[in-house]
């Protein structure tokens, strides 16, 4: 192992607290993960459930429990690419490098840190959709499942907001654009209909899209259904969100601006 | 009295200026509800056509609600900015008539909900929205105007007391999202939970919606425009006098 890496095991665990103390101390931060989907959840259930239900078989909350979960993980990951941001332009990177600890360590724990985010946003978004008949239908081993796939869009979705902050000119330059991007992708996954519900030009679109392949694989993981292709997808956007954007955040760290 | 013009005529052109400045402003002006339109139009057109509830027809009014709303978070923003950069107070020391900053203010509302309530229009049109004849376009304009004004003193309200400009267009979103999911925007009456529906069926912005879509055909105006009117002449009197004591305290 390299001093690198073992610095970045070493203290990873201080980076990874100090990301979820910045989390769990900032009401706004968990008004957008699970707050925010929380009063999405019970308005989308009063305004859309008899409409949805009408298409399809099964309660609505089974649909959007996933959904909401991925938009929690999304809208709440902004606030970590806004932390990434004022890390890199208040001199708090150049301080880390001073030290000997490893650079990558604040990106490490921000990464880290995702992860009491996506159980946070589980463990309200679960629980309060148990009493709209939101269930585990297909025992425990899956259960389990739906909550990796959570952890594992958690610790992947983060680097997109983190190879942006790293690349941003401005704190508004950042938040809106990366809202605008998550917002794109949620509309256009099948969380809130089936994809023979959207026009025809738009299927394609929908069915390729990382938010799709996290939401299905949990719906399919508590309802039960095919498996492999959602999962299989899941993993393939994570390899591929963490290569692209990862690759990004960390050259910024490696390299001062 | 020309006074009071000048200075209104002055502030209400700042107030403009500055949020033709400001790029959060232009995009939930503009990018925004054109995004969540189109966004609502492909998802949701469907399902809901499936209702018998045309979205091409009936989105449009909706969306100009939600555009009346987010043009009264901007007004929250700028409340707090003001007043936090002490520039209320400072308004106070010069010798401009005393009620221009607070309609100057007016005057910067109405500028920016106008602003975003042409190309969401356009966009309806494009859709397949449909006026009945000029005095549906003017009718429609006045209403969506009057109900952005009073948005704007309602939310304003908001920045007297935030701490900083970026929360107190947290706390006034937080009104928004039932006020505008929870009325005949999206879905009718009859698609919401029993014991939900004569809240949905009586609150302000289901009103305003209804009479939007009155104007542009769907329903009838002579029933729709006592309720609206009643809504908005009353929390405008109310938000215009909270206002008004809000704005003298902080100067």
């Amino acid at each position: 192992m390299s001093a690198g890496v073992r610095s970045l095991v070493r203290h990873g665990p201080v980076f990874a607290e100090r990301a979820f103390k910045r989390f769990i101390r900032s009401p706004s931060n968990v008004v957008s993960t699970a707050g925010f989907p929380l009063l999405l959840l019970l308005t989308l259930l009063a305004v859309f459930s008899h409409a949805v239900e009408g298409v399809e078989d099964g309660p609505y909350a089974q649909r959007l429990v996933p959904m909401l979960v991925v938009s929690g993980l999304m809208f709440g990951s902004v606030s970590t690419a806004v932390g990434f941001f004022t890390d890199l332009s208040q001199g708090y990177m150049e301080r880390i490098r001073t030290m000997p600890v490893s650079a990558a360590g604040p990106l490490l724990g921000a990464v880290l840190g995702e992860i009491g985010r996506a159980a946070m946003a589980l463990a309200v978004l679960v629980a309060v959709g148990h009493g709209f008949e939101f269930r585990f239908d297909n025992g425990i081993g899956p259960a389990i499942g739906f909550f990796l796939v959570a952890m594992l869009a958690s610790v992947s979705i983060v680097w997109i907001g983190l190879a942006m902050a790293a690349v941003a000119r401005s704190q508004e330059a950042l938040g809106p654009p990366l809202g605008a991007l998550f917002l794109l992708l949620l509309f256009l996954s099948r969380g809130m209909v089936p994809v023979d519900a959207y026009p025809g030009w738009a299927q394609p679109i929908v069915r390729f899209n990382p938010a799709t392949a996290y939401v299905t694989a949990m719906d399919r993981l508590a309802r039960g259904g095919e498996l492999v292709t959602p999962i299989l997808g899941s993993l393939a956007w994570s390899a591929g969100i963490i290569a692209a954007f990862g690759w990004i955040a960390v050259r910024s760290v490696r390299r001062p601006r | 009295m020309r006074t009071l013009a000048a200075d209104t005529l002055i502030l209400g052109a700042r107030s403009v200026v500055r949020s033709r400045r400001n790029p959060a402003t232009v995009v939930s002006a503009f990018i925004f509800p054109l995004l969540f339109f189109a966004l609502f139009f492909i998802v949701m057109r469907r399902v809901m056509a499936a209702q018998g509830f045309d979205y091409a027809q009936l989105l449009p009014p909706t969306i100009v609600a939600q555009a009346m709303l987010f043009a009264g978070m901007s007004s929250a923003y700028y409340v707090a900015a003001d007043r936090l950069s002490g520039l209320t107070a400072r308004l106070r020391s010069m010798p401009m008539h005393r009620a221009a900053p607070i309609l100057g203010r007016a005057v910067g509302d109405l500028v920016r909900s106008f602003i975003s309530l042409v190309p969401i229009s356009v966009v309806g049109v494009i859709v397949g929205m449909r006026f009945d004849n000029a005095l549906g376009v003017v009718g429609f304009a006045l209403v969506a105007l009057a109900f952005g004004l009073v948005a704007s003193l309602g939310m304003g309200l908001i920045g007297y007391v935030a701490s900083s400009p970026d929360d107190a267009v947290s706390i006034a979103s937080m009104p928004y999202l039932p006020l505008l999911m929870l009325s005949t925007g999206f879905a009718p009456v009859k698609n919401f939970p029993g014991w939900l529906q004569p809240f949905v069926e009586w609150q302000p912005v289901t009103a305003v919606i209804d009479l939007l879509r009155a104007f542009t055909g769907e329903g009838d105006v002579g029933s729709t425009l006592p309720v609206a009117a009643a809504w908005l002449s009353g929390f405008g009197l109310l938000f215009a006098a909270l206002g008004a004591r809000a704005f003298k305290k902080a100067s």
